[in-house]
């Protein structure tokens, strides 16, 4: 069968069926064909598009969005725990130096309170035995006079007894009067 | 000894006045299996992938590495990865069904021509004219959609019929008015392009698939021993040219996606 006629059987064909007369017969177009693989091609676009790309490409993306925001908020937690030991630090730094200060302070006053209370009580016990002495002193001198009055009027008793009855009251009183200074002497 | 193929795909049979054509029916196994894929992934839960949303997860990932190279930009892949993605699959899908046995080998003997002929049952959807010029259609069209959406219609409309940079040029005057007349007249020559994109879609992918498969009966038909172990060389060539006639109308469909969604850089 030679080309043209081929061609021109083929276009008879298709006009018969609907279709193009022509080059666009012999190639097939065919406008029912056409529609009808127009509608077919959309039933799997719409297919594809609903249940399949739009859900798994979603879910991709979900997916990518979440494991970029977890890497974030890694970094983001990575900071801040780097940063909270850092400001641990230095504070348990800051808190031993001030723990070291008040202790030394506190040592010092002690020390101070110590030394304050000992000089104190030494200051005192000092005052106490003046204050003794003193009081020992006087009462030694009062008693002292106490006796020396006593003797006195003993002696004088005596005297008066034994001398009572051999001497005149001029006598008598002469005598003690020389007694007195002697004794005061 | 088997025939060639004719250009036009074969009617079957009939129901009602409809005729059903032998590309139509390969076109709707297809259909069948992304409907069941399709019910199978709508089950599934999203955020913990099963098997078969892992395997796909992995299809979309490669899918988008390629998309991303062409637009610079994940959010545009995204918008554009179910019409790219659906014609990468369909085509390459339907291209490997025709190589399954059977396809183009049971049929039913009709009269056709004043003989009676072995009309294949089945015949691979895009060698069917028909078929890659709906999807060409389609995938322009939606293009001029998302167009549209995304830079306002006056602005796509002033891709083509350059009514603004009419008003500009004589706004400023001058040399301006004979840019602009220049320009009204390249925005007319976008028009022919358009259709001119859509002859070159369509007669690529049905060329290409149409040859592979007159190719195969040619070679199975060459001799009486040239059916058993020679055509494997060429079944495998035919594998690699389904996967890139795929790869060539998705990846096209997505550079006129990704132009007509660019904004034009205003013209001085």
């Amino acid at each position: 069968m030679d080309i043209p006629n081929f061609i021109l059987l083929a276009t008879e064909q298709a006009a018969e069926r609907g279709g193009f007369v022509g080059v666009a017969g012999t190639l097939g177009l065919n406008w029912k064909l056409f529609i009808g693989q127009v509608i077919n091609f959309s039933v799997i676009l719409l297919i594809l598009w609903k249940w399949v790309f739009r859900p798994v490409s979603g879910a991709l993306e979900n997916r990518r969005k979440k494991i970029e925001d977890s890497v974030a908020k890694a970094e983001i937690i990575e900071k801040q725990l780097q940063e909270t030991t850092a400001i641990r630090e230095q504070q348990l730094r800051k808190t031993a130096a001030e723990a070291e200060t008040i202790l030394k302070k506190n040592t010092e006053a002690a020390e101070k309170a110590k030394a304050e209370l000992i000089s104190t009580a030494k200051h005192e016990s000092e005052k106490i035995l003046a204050t003794a002495k003193i009081t020992i002193e006087t009462e030694k001198q009062q008693m002292l006079r106490e006796v020396k009055t006593e003797i006195t009027d003993l002696v004088v008793m005596a005297t008066e007894k034994i001398i009572n009855e051999k001497m005149d009251e001029k006598k008598d009183k002469e005598l003690i009067r020389e007694i007195i200074t002697n004794i005061s002497k | 000894m088997l025939a060639i193929p004719p250009l036009a795909a074969e009617t079957i049979f009939h129901i009602g006045t409809f005729p059903v054509f032998n590309t139509y029916i390969n076109s709707s196994i297809v259909l069948l299996l992304f409907l069941t894929l399709g019910l199978m992934l709508r089950k599934q839960s999203r955020e913990i992938p099963g098997a078969l949303q892992n395997f796909f997860e992995a299809i979309l990932d490669v899918l988008f590495g390629y998309m991303d190279q062409v637009t610079h930009d994940r959010k545009k892949s995204l918008q554009f990865l179910p019409v790219v993605g659906t014609l990468f699959l369909f085509i390459l899908i339907s291209n490997w069904i025709g190589i399954f046995p059977g396809v183009g080998s049971i049929g039913r003997w009709l009269p056709i021509r004043g003989a009676v002929e072995l009309v294949p049952l089945f015949r691979p959807a895009n060698t069917d004219l028909n078929m890659t010029l709906a999807m060409a259609v389609l995938g322009v069209a939606l293009s001029h959609v998302f167009g549209i959406a995304a830079i306002g219609f006056f602005k796509y409309f002033n891709k083509f019929i350059k009514v603004g940079d009419i008003v500009s040029g004589f706004k400023k005057g001058g040399m301006n008015i004979f840019v602009a007349v220049v320009e009204f007249g390249v925005g007319l020559i976008e028009i022919v392009s358009e259709i001119a994109k859509l002859a070159s879609l369509s007669l690529r992918l049905f060329g290409n698939v149409f040859a592979g498969e007159v190719l195969l009966t040619v070679i199975a038909g060459l001799a009486t021993f040239t059916a058993y172990f020679v055509p494997l060389p060429f079944l495998m060539l035919e594998i690699l040219v389904g996967l890139i006639q795929a790869v060539v109308f998705a990846m096209l469909v997505l550079v006129f996606l990704t132009m007509a969604t660019t904004e034009v850089a205003e013209s001085h």
